[in-house]
């Protein structure tokens, strides 16, 4: 199961499970990307696919209904990835409300909502892997990323959180940390780091779906990069373009 | 985000701006945004198609999707920014092929469509326009039309070979044909010059001996009776042993390095030596279908050779009356120029032109060389020559020709200037190459 499974990375993990014979539900917000993946996977690689629309900004009773209905559809989910992710320009924390309540709910309210929900499934399965995704921006806040960073952050110590509560329980909760992706989030911007392929990040994950990790930064490197950052006195750190 | 955006050819520059949408919510707002637009593929027409200065440019590279397939009528609908790579893969894992494949897998079915491209088999199965069924055509000021030759007809027969200056094209509904066999067969025929190269290829094809496909590579750079001595490939389908699926590499437009060596006489001796000695070794005559379809699939730092300053092909197709005289006064030019030719090659086209579309019953020869001053001075003489035998130039592969030679040569210049202009008056859809051929 893939939510935000249209574009950038989603799209990506959605094709690598589909390329290792998954039968998949993918969602995302709009109809008309959300049919052209599903039906482009299932041609491509010969899986099910099923199609399932899903506004992150909604209200709870879509939220729940949309569980519902995925349950009812996979009753035994193998995985559940939730990479959808918003950004938005000017967010320097003065971004206008709507703006903020949008970042806010799409990376952190709404997912922790959904994700609260896939693990009593997964603890009812008795197994199953539920991936996180989390930022290098936690780790290193920067200026443009003021209300996403805070959401990833919110995000990153709910999936912690939930590791504590899977213990023992056979479900695994993963939380990666992105690094630069080359998606629609980091078009035109001009940044420090390369960008990573999201089929490489996509491949990453995917292996790691069957191993015992709890948090993985993705690609790899950025675990020193992050490491290096932390290190960093204020006065350096806050001259860099980051 | 803007950047230098290059021709293919990396002679035809522009700096603007670019967008990747990956979500139709993204691609409509930036289509109804007001702004002009120019639309791309993997950005690998020779020539500045997909840029213009004011313009934004719109990569199709995430409108990459299957969208759905009739396995009975053997019926692929996909998006404009699936390549002919995948296409293939997926026809071939389906027992079908598409009939007009152009010679890299990088290449978007998008970019086929906008110049109507030709592959090996043109004088049999004609153009890639001959084989789209139906497309959808998203344009600001007419919304979203579906085409096909019997609804909207004139647009269809617009668009495809359109060079993108109808719209965006969202979707294309392709007709594959059964695929004859899983492996490819080449039988190579040598020929001592250019005119006895076309002389067995036309005696070939009137004999029915000439297989799936049908090209030649010649040396160009021999002098009088040698001139275009190489070799005449006649390429079938079989059955038998698969040979193994085929790597695709990527091939990437923008800036290349400063080494150059793609002008040099040495060097265009080296290639043309190579290219003779590849068909001695052993293995190569049969192949998988992949491998056959794509010839340059594996070979992209012939590209790098010519460095920063690039290179430039012109691709004419002389119609059959005038090619005797025509050979003459091509070996003529190109002995005069000095040039080195880094690639000669011919094939065999059909049916009348119509439109700017790239076809004429005749053959046609193709010349490459480095990007420079005596380049640019031989193919002004080769303009002069398909002026005068009524011989098409090949706009995708040109980014020199001008607009005074496209209206003589093509006869359907001032037919396809009044349609563009009648259906898009405010020129929301622009390149540099509309600008240059004044269309």
């Amino acid at each position: 199961m893939v939510v935000g499974a249209s574009s950038g990375v989603g799209r990506a993990l959605a094709a690598e499970l589909a390329v290792r014979g998954y039968d998949l539900v993918v969602t995302a917000r709009d109809d008309e990307d959300l049919a052209a993946v599903a039906s482009d996977l299932a041609l491509r690689h010969g899986v099910t696919v099923t199609p399932r629309a899903l506004d992150l900004c909604g209200p709870d009773d879509e939220l729940e209904r949309y569980v519902k209905a995925c349950v009812a559809e996979a009753p035994a989910i193998d995985a559940v990835l939730v990479p959808a992710g918003a950004v938005a320009d000017g967010d320097d924390g003065t971004a206008s409300w709507p703006v903020t309540d949008t970042l806010v709910t799409t990376n952190f309210v709404s997912v922790t909502k959904l994700a609260g929900r896939f693990v009593e499934q997964l603890e009812a399965q008795g197994h199953g892997t539920l991936v996180l995704f989390s930022s290098i921006a936690v780790a290193s806040p920067r200026r443009r990323n003021a209300a996403y960073g805070a959401a990833k952050a919110g995000l990153h110590y709910f999936g912690r959180a939930l590791q504590h509560r899977v213990a023992g329980s056979g479900v695994r909760v993963q939380v990666c940390v992105l690094g630069y992706v080359d998606t629609a989030m980091t078009a035109g911007q001009d940044l420090l780091f390369p960008v990573a392929d999201p089929r490489r990040v996509a491949r990453a994950v995917v292996r790691g779906l069957g191993r015992e990790r709890r948090i993985a930064y993705v690609p790899r490197y950025w675990r020193a990069v992050v490491f290096v950052l932390r290190l960093l006195p204020w006065p350096l750190y806050r001259r860099l373009r980051f | 985000m803007t950047i230098d955006l290059v021709s293919f050819d990396g002679t035809e520059r522009c700096r603007g701006a670019l967008a990747a949408p990956d979500r139709y919510r993204a691609l409509r707002a930036l289509l109804d945004g007001g702004e002009p637009c120019a639309v791309r593929g993997a950005g690998l027409s020779y020539c500045q198609a997909s840029a213009a200065g004011g313009a934004t440019t719109l990569s199709s590279r995430h409108f990459d999707r299957l969208l759905a397939f009739d396995p009975e009528r053997l019926r692929l609908t996909v998006e404009p920014g699936v390549t002919v790579g995948d296409l293939l893969r997926f026809a071939v894992a389906h027992d079908a092929v598409f009939p007009v494949l152009p010679g890299h897998p990088s290449i978007t079915v998008g970019g086929c469509a906008g110049f109507n491209v030709h592959g090996k088999t043109q004088h049999d199965v004609g153009h890639f326009s001959d084989h789209v069924v139906e497309l959808t055509l998203l344009h600001p000021g007419h919304g979203e039309l579906v085409c096909s030759r019997d609804r909207h007809g004139d647009l269809f027969e617009l668009t495809l070979g359109g060079m993108g200056l109808t719209g965006w094209i969202a979707s294309l509904t392709l007709q594959l044909a059964p695929l004859p066999g899983h492996s490819v067969r080449r039988t190579v025929h040598r020929v001592g010059n250019l005119a006895e190269a076309a002389d067995l290829m036309a005696s070939l094809r009137d004999a029915g001996e000439d297989g799936d496909a049908l090209y030649a590579w010649n040396d160009l750079n021999r002098r009088g009776a040698r001139f275009g001595r190489g070799m005449v490939y006649v390429e079938t389908y079989e059955e038998g042993r698969r040979p193994d699926r085929v790597r695709y590499r990527r091939l990437k437009p923008g800036p290349r390095g400063r080494l150059r060596v793609g002008g040099s006489r040495l060097a265009t001796e080296a290639v043309n030596l190579g290219y003779r000695a590849r068909d001695r070794w052993p293995g190569g005559a049969v192949r998988s279908v992949e491998d056959a379809a794509f010839p340059i699939n594996g070979h992209e730092v012939y590209y790098r050779l010519f460095g920063r300053r690039g290179f430039r092909e012109y691709q004419m197709a002389v119609p059959t009356s005038a090619w005797p005289a025509a050979v003459g006064e091509v070996e003529r030019a190109l002995r005069e120029s000095g040039v080195p030719v880094t690639l000669g090659s011919l094939k065999l086209f059909a049916r009348q032109p119509r439109l700017l579309w790239f076809r004429t019953d005749g053959v046609c020869l193709t010349v490459d060389a480095a990007e420079g001053e005596r380049t640019r001075r031989l193919f002004a003489r080769l303009d002069a020559l398909a002026r005068e035998h009524g011989a098409l130039v090949n706009l995708s592969k040109d980014s020199r020709v001008d607009a005074e030679t496209v209206r003589a040569v093509y006869p359907g210049y001032d037919e396809f200037r009044r349609r563009l202009h009648d259906f898009d008056p405010g020129r929301r859809f622009d390149s540099m190459l509309r600008r240059r051929i004044g269309v």
